[in-house]
């Protein structure tokens, strides 16, 4: 019965917690806002151009008509196989524009960390913190950014080889995703480990001004000391990323215009969501 | 009582009175020109088989046999220097053949040959290479007579035989876990026919890395005896299985009126068994796919039910299909009589039908090349493709247009989509011409003989209707089962179905449509170009003796200007239909032979669309087959603001990354 109650009394605390951690991002509303309009931008360049290719390609094809109801395999493919080329440019556009992004990542996740912690609502602080602790949380986040790509690249590697090998030396299949499965869980625990430190040493080079390497051990401590809550927390928050990211891939069958409204709502509650996340998870 | 009940029950055991169907196909469906008695014992620790063969061949022909020929198929896996191997082109399905040990390598060999009169005809026996002269290739084996078979004369020939299996390169092998699949295991004669000049001779290819099998109509009795562990499936019926007490049973299968015999062991094999009308299907499942079982006797009873109805009667009363495990994988895919393998993986979802279009397509075999046998080898598109045509049919009644290989989460693609986008999204389309033997491509198999045959055909179905297609290919069917039947049968058979029904032109129109899709590499591609609206006006100027009178111009209405082009080399007939402003709808008929066609219309266009029910579906590209002025933009910016949502929602994703 205690430990029900102990268990009941930690969740309604974690409730409490991220319950109060949206109420405060709400004040940060102008930095949300800030932080879509950059992604959205961004991505309307993709967009507004793949725009153009189509309507130059398709716009005038009757095939149009049958993309009304949906996807259309044939449309699509008879598309790809003249028009390809266009689609080339955009994906090496597309290449380039993520890893310029994931620098910008940097600078808005120092950001919105500086914000949290001293409290401010300001965009002027919001871009003052990003831009005064860039290059030293800059080269944690690259360090970290390596070491999670290379647990997934290892990963990956690992499963590759387990797929090569399979049918010569496993009895079924289940053996090999078994296996498969078991180094997910790990990769996906070390991340996840990698993850929620990183957020602690911004949070503790910003907070105490510590030198980036006492950040390091400090964060990991006050990481490792929560860790169980911290758990509760991503999972939590990851559950919520699936509903949106279904709602947001259901509201493909929507009207047009319904459907811009839904799923850009959906990206600018994901922004906030972020913020909600760094709140609970570094204060 | 119980003692004695369960006695009488050993005793049935044994004398393998539980395991009969009925084997006997009364008449008999075929010449049955080469038949095989033979007894087989699997040592299968070491992979190796002891046996012992009595074939029996008839000289149908008006020529003499002085020698036999033999396929010997397994000596395609004894070296690196097989044509299978050199042919493979270091394309193995992904296996380092340098690190393969001596026990391996799959190989056969003839122990003894005798004749019927008991000449030992061992001495005179060697391989032979008629196709590419390699010296190290093992896989046609000569045999001269002492006594040569006169026409219309039957020879018995006795042989001794040792056969191994590799251990899997592809089809036919073993793999660990004492996982068999026994194919092309034994001696074979090739096929005594007339070339394409009315030569008689031995069809007999070797084997080669983009060919499969060509076989003669016969009998086959074969007994194996193996492990009782084994859980065994093969072609034909199970006459008897009994148990010999030393830890072995002999198990003695009967096929009639079919060109191969194969099996398949292993001792984790669940065995369903079921039924459809006279056929008794039987399936073999590794336990890890049990629950896939469903899946499988559903579309192949769908596909036992299409094509008695389109096609005819599946004459055998077994088929047999083995969903090979893990280890076995690379034996699956493929076609033998009454005997099909698949190939599927633990938990695959039911809205991705790969394993059931798969099923289908093995199974259609049996109808196209299992009885109607044609050359595999030199014509492979004569089944390939008709397979093709009738998986994406069966599929599509099944499951739906659009949808049948596909429907998962919104995402769905159809059956005949995907044969056609194959063909369609070839870089070059005019790589090779679909009518020539398998061991010319060099790439696009797949893309040319099958998915383009197949396209075809759904091109004619479409042109003519499904009762036309129905009617070509039951004629076809019945004209040429249990025979050998070319290239040139079918074409003549298309023409006349196509002409009685439809007229000589139509007939004719079919003949050229086959010619340039299987024969040439004429690529298909008809397209608006443009449509061009103009005021049309009153006349302007001096009109009249010295000058005359001058008349001013006035608006009087509009005329539209349409061209189509024929941006390929491919010629076939095309509706335009032309939708008026007025409201008026036009249908054209152009014969599709001018590079441009223009239109000149009095009034206004709103749409032209050139073949509107889609039914030349070798266009490579449907999407510049229409104009319209007034289009639904909605999908272009649904499209491109899905596109620029995904794209903040990775931004959003990588953002743990930083």
């Amino acid at each position: 019965m205690a430990a029900t109650y102990f268990s009941i009394s930690k969740l309604f605390d974690v409730m409490e917690r991220i319950i109060t951690a949206i109420k405060e991002a709400q004040s940060l509303w102008k930095i949300i806002l800030c932080i879509y309009a950059f992604q959205f931008i961004l991505a309307s360049t993709i967009g507004l151009q793949m725009m153009q290719v189509l309507d130059a390609s398709l716009g005038n094809s009757l095939s149009l008509e049958k993309l009304e109801s949906g996807f259309d395999y044939t449309v699509f493919t008879d598309f790809v196989n003249v028009h390809g080329g266009s689609f080339s440019v955009l994906y090496g556009q597309m290449r380039w524009m993520v890893l310029t992004y994931l620098i910008f990542a940097s600078l808005i996740s120092t950001g919105i960390i500086y914000c949290l912690i001293h409290k401010s609502s300001q965009i002027s602080d919001f871009f003052k913190g990003s831009l005064q602790m860039f290059f030293k949380l800059f080269i944690v986040d690259v360090v970290f950014a390596i070491l999670i790509l290379a647990i997934m690249a290892i990963s990956f590697a690992l499963t590759g080889m387990l797929f090569g090998i399979a049918p010569t030396s496993f009895d079924t299949e289940l053996v090999f995703l078994r296996w498969t499965l078991l180094i997910s869980i790990i990769a996906l625990l070390l991340i996840f480990v990698l993850t929620l430190w990183k957020i602690h040493i911004k949070f503790k080079y910003i907070k105490s001004d510590q030198r980036i390497f006492n950040s390091i051990g400090s964060g990991f401590k006050s990481f490792w000391a929560n860790k169980w809550r911290y758990i509760a927390y991503t999972f939590f928050f990851l559950i919520i990323s699936l509903i949106l990211i279904s709602m947001n891939y259901a509201a493909g069958d929507l009207p047009l215009f319904p459907m811009i409204i839904l799923i850009q709502f959906i990206a600018l509650i994901k922004v906030f969501l972020r913020i909600v996340f760094y709140k609970v998870i570094g204060t | 009582m119980k003692n004695y009940i369960i006695s009488i029950l050993i005793l049935f055991h044994v004398l393998g009175i539980n395991a009969q169907c009925d084997a006997i196909l009364n008449p008999p469906q075929s010449a049955r020109l080469a038949n095989y008695k033979m007894s087989l014992n699997l040592d299968h620790e070491n992979k190796k088989s002891t046996g012992t063969q009595v074939i029996t061949f008839k000289n149908h022909s008006p020529d003499t046999v002085y020698e036999l020929r033999m396929y010997m198929y397994l000596n395609g896996f004894k070296n690196t220097y097989s044509t299978w191997i050199k042919g493979a082109e270091g394309n193995t399905f992904g296996q380092d053949l340098t690190s393969r040990k001596p026990e391996d390598w799959g190989w056969v060999e003839v122990l003894s040959i005798m004749d019927q009169s008991g000449n030992d005809l061992s001495s005179g026996k060697k391989y032979i290479h008629p196709d590419d002269d390699n010296e190290d290739d093992e896989t046609v084996l000569l045999v001269p007579l002492q006594k040569p078979i006169l026409p219309g004369e039957t020879a018995e020939f006795s042989t001794t035989f040792e056969s191994r299996l590799p251990r899997t390169i592809a089809r036919s092998g073993w793999g660990h876990n004492d996982f068999f699949l026994w194919v092309h295991w034994y001696p074979k004669l090739g096929v005594w026919e007339q070339d394409i000049d009315g030569v008689w001779g031995w069809n007999c290819h070797q084997f080669m890395r983009q060919t499969e099998f060509y076989g003669e109509f016969g009998v086959y009795d074969v007994e194996l005896t193996i492990s009782d562990h084994l859980v065994v499936g093969a072609s034909g019926c199970l006459v008897s299985d009994t148990y010999n007490g030393n830890g072995t049973r002999t198990k003695v299968y009967r096929a009639e009126d079919v060109i191969d015999f194969a099996w398949a062991a292993y001792p984790h094999f669940d065995e369903i068994k079921d039924r459809w009308k006279h056929v008794e299907i039987t399936m073999l499942s590794p336990p890890e796919h049990r629950s896939l079982q469903p899946r499988f006797i559903k579309v192949l009873k769908h596909s036992l039910e299409y094509l008695e109805k389109h096609v005819g009667t599946y004459p055998y009363n077994t088929i047999t299909i083995m969903d090979p495990p893990l280890v076995g994988l690379r034996n699956g895919f493929m076609e033998y009589p009454t005997f099909s393998t698949g190939g599927s993986f633990y938990g695959f979802p039911k809205g991705i039908r790969t394993i059931e279009s798969l099923i289908v397509h093995e199974f259609a075999h049996q109808y196209f090349m299992g009885i109607v046998a044609n050359n595999e080898k030199e014509a492979p598109w004569l089944d390939e493709g008709f397979v093709t045509y009738f998986e994406d049919r069966i599929m599509e009644e099944y499951y739906g247009e659009q949808k049948s290989l596909i429907d998962l989460w919104g995402f769905k693609i159809g059956n005949a989509e995907l044969s056609r986008a194959e063909y369609t999204s070839m870089d070059n389309h005019r790589e090779a011409i679909v009518a020539q033997p398998g061991w010319k491509f060099k790439r696009y198999t797949k893309e040319l003989v099958y998915s383009k045959t197949g396209t075809t055909f759904q091109s004619i179905r479409k042109m003519f209707g499904q009762e036309t297609m129905d009617l070509l290919m039951r004629t076809y069917f019945d004209k040429y089962k249990f025979t050998h039947p070319r290239a040139n049968d079918f074409l003549s058979t298309a023409k006349e179905v196509i002409s009685e029904r439809h007229g000589l032109e139509a007939g004719n129109n079919v003949e050229s449509l086959l010619h340039q899709a299987l024969y040439t590499t004429a690529v298909c591609d008809y397209a608006v170009k443009t449509v061009r609206t103009i005021e049309t006006r009153t006349k302007q100027g001096l009109f009249g003796t010295r000058g005359g009178e001058e008349k001013k111009s006035e608006v009087q209405g509009v005329k539209s200007v349409i061209q189509i082009e024929r941006k390929g080399d491919f010629i076939a007939p095309v509706e335009v239909e032309i939708f008026m402003a007025s409201g008026e709808d036009l249908i054209k008929k152009w014969d599709g032979t001018d590079f441009i066609k223009e239109y000149v219309l009095e009034g206004e266009v709103v749409s032209v669309h050139i073949d509107p029910k889609e039914n030349l579906l070798l266009d490579i590209d449907l999407n510049n087959n229409s104009y319209t002025k007034e289009n639904n933009k909605d999908p272009i910016s649904k499209f491109s603001w899905k596109t620029s949502n995904w794209l903040q929602h990775i931004f959003q994703s990588l953002s743990f990354l930083m």
